[in-house]
């Protein structure tokens, strides 16, 4: 059995295996399906100041091999979860990882401070990325300048590890993490979704409420591949690699683009159990390859290393 | 509990041109399905379409089989459709909430087309003659049944031992009064007192129940639930993408439904 610890910058993970916020709830959704303490970590829910209602529906829409979503943040605001939807996660034996999203740079900061002081969280995960709020969001992860200050902030305000969430809704993602790794993040995750829209010609409407939203699933892979790959040639960074991963062989690839460990996001609704299969599928792979550490596949398929 | 399985497709029956029955072999599943609750199926091993498909439950055995009955919508479920007897479909379930069941009231059900899927299974579950676990026992179990022609009334042959009476009515008047079906409940609304509504279809249909209500200030009290479809991303209350309007907020149709209580929905 390979050692399958994985690690991001000092935030220790018992497996490379994690699930992306906005995908798997407040953490105990799929717990019917499997055990989540099984997990390397669990993105939760992202969280604002204040709760928020998130935007009208349509909310979803089906595209060929991807799924676009604009659900708007809808959350329950970190008072109630600082104050009570954490110890519903007590019992979880996974690093739980809070996502947060403001529409100030002082929003931020203050989210990081208290997120932080929950005693289950293990890490802050900076949301600069969401496409689907009108304030805020990915505006704050479009330059490298916004990304610093707001990283910077936060890492001063956290008592735990900060990765930083990007958009790769930009021209040049490398200088984005950059950024983020030069103002004191651990890590950086690797991406989050694409802008994009879907149209009723029998309708001649956009589909979504909001007409634009966030493209995930396998249809994104190749591009978040390519991204996870730029950042890792270039920073040799912490990365958590995301973007369509369905299966133990794309979380692979993601892997040998540079990714330290993965998040499993779209797939989740595919497959309920999709975090246990992928993980399965990791230790399978390793055991066929002869592997004995998973993290001797970090960045393996660059060619001058 | 909920499960995700692959289940065996034990029978197919084509009711019409675009509506279908079909028979699954899951006992995790069907010994845990209420009436009101749904499979998460997925319709391709494929990424295109990429989500499951809610489809509602028409019936659990109890240990072995569950059915269901659909309608071919678009693409998802025409791939459905296509599914043959004996090969695997992997189903999640049983997920959300079934209906409430309340011993003491008469029960009145209200169907919209396809919509008959829960409440012939909440009729047999309220049958004391019938259901290896019984719900309640109302007194009469009546079923409002419409749709826009009679070709869109299914199960006809099959609704005698699930309800005590039935009342069937359609737009075109090829069968029972011709009209809405909320025509026929608002006689029953100024007849009947002690009941408990239950009800599955359209949201158009859903929505003039909630008025009726409305206009029947004895039925102020009267519990009433209805069953909500949605588009779903999950299934399981983890994607916020299925919410339909509450008096407490956007709620998921999933997770928190698809059975609401019509005094907090807002249609």
């Amino acid at each position: 059995m390979a050692d399958l610890s994985a690690r991001i910058g000092s935030l220790c993970l018992k497996n490379p295996v994690t699930v992306a916020s906005g995908t798997f709830g407040y953490g105990l959704e799929f717990a019917e399906f499997y055990d989540p303490s099984i997990l390397g970590a669990i993105f939760l829910k992202g969280l604002t100041l204040l709760p928020r209602a998130g935007n009208e529906i349509p909310r979803l829409v089906e595209t060929p091999s991807g799924l676009i979503n604009s659900i708007g943040l809808q959350n329950i605001g970190i008072d109630e979860f600082a104050a009570r939807k954490w110890r519903e996660l007590e019992d979880i034996d996974s690093a739980i990882c809070v996502n947060i999203s403001g529409t100030t740079v002082g929003e931020y900061e203050e989210l990081a401070d208290r997120a932080s002081r929950v005693p289950i969280v293990r890490a802050i995960e900076v949301n600069v990325s969401c496409p689907n709020i009108s304030h805020g969001g990915v505006e704050f992860g479009r330059t490298p300048a916004m990304v610093r200050e707001i990283t910077a902030k936060c890492a001063a305000a956290s008592r735990v590890p900060v990765l930083v969430k990007l958009t790769p809704n930009i021209s040049d993602i490398v200088e984005i993490a950059a950024a983020a790794m030069e103002a004191g993040a651990a890590g950086v995750t690797l991406v989050n979704t694409f802008l994009a829209m879907a149209i009723d010609a029998e309708k001649r409407r956009p589909v979504l409420s909001n007409v634009m939203g966030g493209l995930s699933g396998p249809a994104i892979k190749p591009i978040a591949l390519r991204m996870v790959w730029q950042v890792w040639r270039a920073l040799r960074c912490p990365i958590i690699g995301m973007g369509g991963i369905m299966t133990g062989t794309d979380a692979i690839e993601f892997m040998l683009a540079g990714a330290s460990a993965i998040s499993v996001g779209t797939a989740n609704f595919v497959n309920p159990a999709a975090g246990r299969d992928i993980l399965s599928e990791i230790g399978g792979y390793c055991e066929r390859h002869g592997i004995n550490r998973v993290s001797e596949l970090i960045g393996a398929a660059h060619h001058d290393k | 509990m909920k499960h995700c399985v692959n289940a065996v497709l034990a029978g197919v029956e084509q009711l019409d041109a675009d509506t279908f029955a079909h028979v699954y072999r899951a006992p995790e599943i069907a010994r845990d399905a209420r009436p009101g609750q749904f499979l998460h199926i997925r319709v391709s091993s494929q990424t295109t379409p990429l989500l499951r498909r809610p489809i509602s439950i028409l019936w659990s055995d109890g240990a072995v089989h569950v059915q269901t009955l659909f309608k071919v919508v678009r693409s998802g479920t025409a791939l459905l459709a296509e599914k043959r007897e004996g090969g695997l479909v992997d189903i999640a379930g049983p997920l959300g909430n079934p209906f409430p069941a309340h011993d003491d009231l008469d029960a009145v059900m209200i169907a919209g087309g396809y919509g008959i899927s829960p409440l012939f299974f909440l009729g047999g579950m309220l049958n004391p003659d019938d259901g290896r676990f019984v719900m309640a026992r109302p007194r009469r179990r009546t079923l409002l049944y419409g749709a826009r022609t009679a070709e869109g009334l299914y199960l006809r042959d099959r609704l005698a031992d699930k309800f005590d009476e039935v009342i069937y009515a359609t737009e075109d008047g090829s069968l029972g009064a011709r009209g809405p079906i909320t025509g026929v409940l608002g006689a029953v609304l100024s007849e009947r007192s002690n009941i408990a509504l239950y009800a599955c279809g359209p949201t158009p249909m859903l929505a003039a129940i909630i008025n009726q209500i409305g206009f029947h200030k004895t039925h102020s009290r009267t519990p009433c639930w209805l069953s909500m479809e949605n588009q779903m991303g999950c299934g399981v209350g983890a994607c916020l993408g299925c919410v339909v309007k509450t008096r407490d907020g956007f709620r998921t149709t999933c997770k928190d439904g698809p059975v609401f209580a019509a005094r907090d929905l807002i249609l």
